[in-house]
């Protein structure tokens, strides 16, 4: 995984630079916006790390040129501005999350880790399972025709469900994939999950393809397509 | 909050105006009604001798010598008639219980001597003398009927006027009370309003004057404060970032004990400075009012299956874990909020139950859906016992000196949970300690 850090102060990118390597990272960075959208238009990455306040292109600036030349690298921002405004408007500009500095390095790499599921473009973008269809780039699943609004967990869990399409996963597995952490087993997290996926995607429809497996876990079930 | 300002009318300026103008007031009816009572007790005594006069008058003019005519007296009428004739007195008639001479004794007043006395001369010479009484208990009567009146309309006055004046000095008192209102409703975290002057150069014109610039010193005071929270944050994020992530990447690498012991303290130095000053920005946006809200559909589950997904790496290092409890599992958790905030609000709730959490223990997270709304409790087993839940609330209290955070933790909670509609309340129950949202 390819990740480009875009940060001004140059001790913290030589830092964060150091530390994404050493946790398996490839990286590059750069230190004023129109470096950035350079490099962003010349090389593939990943996975964005984009502070705001950057000279040249500022950090939202170079957001909307990403979004206007189509260029879908996630993009995560970290910066000192934590105001709301800040936060809703990097978000509506396509950034997956946004990190306040000072931010704590294990969370910083929870949420790359976070970010690695969404594929980047040129993998495989599509899986299907039976009728249903979950494009992973789109984030968008439909099943006969008919499109579903999933939120970002629940999606999660259907795409994992789907990797592992006819096979059953336990609770435990769902947690450590899905939310990656170790909830107390008496949680009921995970039902309340299945619940609403349920909900969306098998009512209306006669072949129920989330399936419980009493004592062991869930199985999405389905004729796994190519 | 408690509204000072309220206090039994009693001690209201109002009622102070009432009970001098009642006082005055009263001074002034009874010298007024001194004098009537004078006036009035004697024309009444006046009319009763002039009532005595005319009768003995008229017994006078039937009284006949030859042949001898006495009228008779009516009831409760006494008089003494006398024949003097040729220097020799005869009694013709009377009828006075007691010896005339008890009751003409100089030392009762004039005006209460209730006899009146007359004399007719005969033509054939000689003259007949009356003294004429009938019992005074009627005047009595109206004079005490009249001291009655007069003092029944004393305190009656006093209430009046008191009453009057408490009215009269409300009215004259409104634009006062107009520039109290006005003032407590003021808040330094909108753009102050200041009071409106009014039209007459009056005592209360000169009043809002001086309120009105006290208001702009202390807006100005209150503005600056707030900007150098503002800034001084920002401008401490960025050499605080450079540390910490200085710190924890080089933490990752092969070092002898010592200094891994080091990094790890120097770490936790690092974290804690760096949530007051994120602390001090929110607290000066909170008080300064410059927060922004953005109110919109959220997913609660969501919101909090995130937030606990960031507190997680903090669970390790004390063995504690997160029970979730979902209720019903079929209920729907979306609510009108800014994610933002109640971010936030979550993150600060969690990290303290960790914080303060027993090691080993379970943090207990309900989310239920009743009929009065959505509830979200936390609850965790306590380190060491919590003194004074209200005091909880404050900014700068904290209970825990061996951990990290200066207390400012609740009180924003406490703060944004105002700003987006949330009810926070807390509770110790023996060794545990309960945060409850509502919705």
């Amino acid at each position: 995984m390819k990740i480009l850090v875009v940060e001004d102060e140059e001790k913290l990118a030589d830092f964060m630079v150091k530390g994404l390597q050493q946790a398996g990272y490839l990286v590059v960075k750069c230190d004023s916006g129109t470096e950035a959208l350079n490099k962003v238009a010349s090389e593939n990455f990943d996975l964005i790390l984009l502070d705001l306040m950057l000279p040249g292109a500022n950090g939202l600036e170079v957001l909307k040129n990403m979004r206007a030349f189509n260029i879908s690298i996630p993009v995560i921002i970290v910066s000192a501005l934590s105001g709301t405004a800040h936060v809703v408007e990097g978000l509506d500009l396509g950034a997956v999350d946004y990190i306040k500095k000072p931010f704590d390095w294990e969370e910083l790499l929870a949420r790359i880790r976070t970010v690695q599921r969404i594929p980047s473009a040129g993998e495989k973008s599509k899986i299907n399972v039976g009728e249903l269809s979950i494009d992973l780039a789109a984030r968008k699943v439909t099943r006969e025709g008919k499109d579903f609004n999933l939120t970002a967990k629940e999606f999660i869990l259907l795409e994992y469900l789907a990797r592992n399409a006819n096979r059953v996963v336990s609770k435990n597995q769902i947690l450590e994939n899905v939310w990656q952490m170790d909830f107390d087993p008496e949680s009921n997290i995970v039902e309340v999950f299945m619940y609403q996926l349920r909900k969306k995607i098998d009512r209306g429809f006669a072949e129920q393809m989330v399936e419980t497996v009493i004592g062991v876990g869930y199985s999405l079930k389905g004729t796994k397509a190519k | 909050m408690k509204d000072e300002s309220r206090y039994p009318f009693y001690q209201s300026l109002r009622f102070r105006f009432g009970v001098i103008f009642g006082a005055l007031f009263l001074c002034f009816l009874m010298l007024a009604i001194f004098f009537l009572y004078k006036t009035v007790k004697n024309q009444y005594t006046k009319n009763f001798h002039a009532r005595l006069g005319a009768r003995a008058e008229v017994i006078l003019e039937k009284t006949e010598i030859s042949p001898l005519v006495i009228p008779l007296p009516q009831q409760n009428e006494y008089f003494l008639l006398t024949y003097q004739a040729s220097g020799k007195t005869d009694t013709l008639f009377n009828n006075f219980p007691h010896s005339i001479s008890a009751v003409n004794q100089n030392n009762i007043p004039e005006e209460d001597r209730t006899f009146e006395k007359a004399a007719r001369e005969l033509e054939t010479g000689g003259k007949i003398s009356i003294t004429y009484t009938i019992p005074a208990s009627e005047l009595h009567r109206d004079v005490d009927k009249l001291r009655i009146v007069l003092f029944f309309y004393l305190p009656l006055g006093f209430i009046l006027a008191m009453i009057g004046g408490y009215f009269v000095s409300g009215f004259l008192l409104k634009p006062l009370q107009k520039i109290i209102s006005k003032a407590n409703n003021i808040n330094l975290n909108d753009d102050i309003n200041l009071l409106p002057e009014s039209g007459n150069k009056d005592e209360l014109h000169a009043l809002t004057l001086a309120l009105n610039r006290m208001l702009s010193r202390i807006k100005k005071q209150s503005d600056e404060q707030n900007a150098f929270f503002a800034s001084a944050s920002h401008e401490l994020r960025t050499p605080l970032s450079v540390m910490l992530t200085e710190l924890q990447v080089l933490q990752t690498e092969d070092l002898p004990d010592k200094l891994k012991q080091l990094f790890a303290s120097q770490i936790t130095e690092t974290q804690r400075l760096s949530k007051l000053v994120n602390d001090f920005l929110l607290m000066s946006q909170l008080k300064s009012g410059s927060i922004i809200t953005n109110q919109k559909p959220v997913d609660l589950v969501e919101v909090l299956t995130e937030t606990l997904q960031r507190v997680n790496h903090k669970l390790l290092p004390n063995a504690q874990s997160i029970k979730l409890i979902i209720s019903p599992e079929s209920a729907d958790f979306e609510i009108v909020s800014d994610k933002s905030h109640l971010t936030t609000i979550l993150f600060n709730l969690l990290d303290n139950a960790i914080k303060h959490g027993l090691p080993g223990s379970r943090i207990n997270v309900i989310l239920e859906e009743n009929n009065t709304g959505i509830i979200l409790t936390i609850s965790n087993l306590l380190k060491q016992p919590i003194q004074d839940v209200a005091r909880l609330h404050d900014a700068f209290n904290r209970e825990n000196r061996d951990s990290d955070g200066f207390g400012l933790g609740l009180w924003i909670v406490g703060k944004l949970a105002d700003e987006i509609g949330i009810k926070v309340e807390f509770e110790v129950s023996g060794t545990s300690f309960i945060v409850k949202l509502k919705t």
